[in-house]
């Protein structure tokens, strides 16, 4: 969990913990890795999107999906 | 079978990295298969320039300790199939790559590839010794400054101390204007002070400078002085014969402008 903005490579649950997540204020990472999952932004950066909101991303039927944190969320996914 | 070539400098900030990448991206648009191979551990920008940062998972060190496969830590380029990059690691030194390990790769990766073009850090210590242990050929670049041209006449003796003969010489970020006005060191200066053979002059261009930070190289933008001058030297290193460009002093209507009141004067 990052209170400020994620930039760079960012490696959650490196053992193998697919349960992992990363959260922060402001998500702009080059590239993401959840345990053995690894995924990048996109190529089209111009049209960079910057959230409003903080988000996470977790690994999601075998992808690494971010979405807008919410508490309850994470109590769901931690269940 | 290909070719293995280190393109190197001594000094630093002389534009290797970026002569690597549009050399590459010119090979592979000619039709060649290429692989770039940044061995400046600790401080890599070849993936910057190109743009591929974000696809960085394994690296030259991961390959040379045996911690993945070749094929793996190779990254293709978005824009052309036939072109690879095997990134450097950030997060290592020089030291942690040896000169066999080198040797041994080069000969596996000039089995696959047309061309193997190694990105030489600056210095002329452990990492250049790796960067040109698997060589056949050596581009030195030099800028058109003293401290670049001794730098690069010191790594030329190097290079042929280690059996790198004649290696050709590259003379970036030229301003014909300064050496029209006897400012900067002309083409003919420093070829008398190197004696090598030149295989190209590029000229100083600000669309550079906006390549480099788009991770686009500059030889895809047909507008581009330097653009034009890489894909020259890359066609000479097929072996095409192909006049040096001629420096034109290139005056902006302002410039022209400012000449024509100033004569009034």
């Amino acid at each position: 969990m990052i209170f400020g903005t994620l930039r760079g490579v960012a490696h959650a649950g490196a053992y193998g913990n697919t349960r992992a997540v990363v959260a922060a204020f402001k998500l702009n990472p080059t590239q993401l890795r959840i345990a053995n999952y690894i995924s990048r932004a996109p190529d089209n950066a111009e049209d960079e999107y910057v959230s409003q909101h903080p988000e996470v991303a977790r690994i999601c039927e075998g992808n690494v999906v971010i979405e807008k944190l919410s508490l309850g969320a994470n109590k769901v996914s931690t269940q | 079978m290909g070719e293995v070539i280190v393109i190197t400098s001594g000094k630093g900030g002389v534009g290797k990295t970026t002569t690597v990448a549009n050399i590459g991206t010119s090979l592979a648009k000619e039709g060649y298969s290429v692989v770039l191979v940044d061995t400046d551990i600790g401080l890599r920008n070849l993936d910057v320039v190109l743009g591929l940062e974000n696809r960085i998972v394994y690296d030259i060190v991961d390959v040379t300790n045996g911690h993945c496969r070749l094929k793996q830590a190779l990254i293709r380029d978005k824009r052309f199939e036939s072109l690879y990059l095997l990134p450097a690691a950030q997060t290592k030194d020089k030291t942690a790559v040896t000169t066999e390990q080198m040797k041994e790769l080069c000969q596996n990766l000039k089995e696959e590839f047309d061309y193997v073009i190694i990105d030489c850090p600056a210095g002329i210590e452990q990492g250049f010794k790796n960067a040109i242990a698997g060589a056949e050929r050596a581009i030195v670049v030099t800028t058109p400054e003293v401290a670049a041209v001794r730098d690069a006449d010191r790594v030329i003796g190097l290079l042929e101390a280690a059996g790198l003969k004649e290696p050709d010489l590259i003379i970036n970020r030229i301003r014909p204007d300064m050496v029209k006005q006897g400012n900067m060191m002309d083409i003919d200066d420093i070829i008398d002070i190197l004696t090598v053979n030149l295989i190209g002059v590029v000229p100083e261009d600000e669309m550079i400078v906006i390549s480099t930070n788009k991770g686009e190289p500059a030889v895809l933008d047909p507008r581009s002085n330097a653009g034009e001058a890489y894909r020259n030297i890359a066609k000479r290193i097929t072996g095409e014969d192909i006049p040096i460009m001629p420096l034109e002093v290139n005056e902006g209507i302002m410039a022209l402008f400012k000449r024509l009141i100033g004569r009034k004067k």
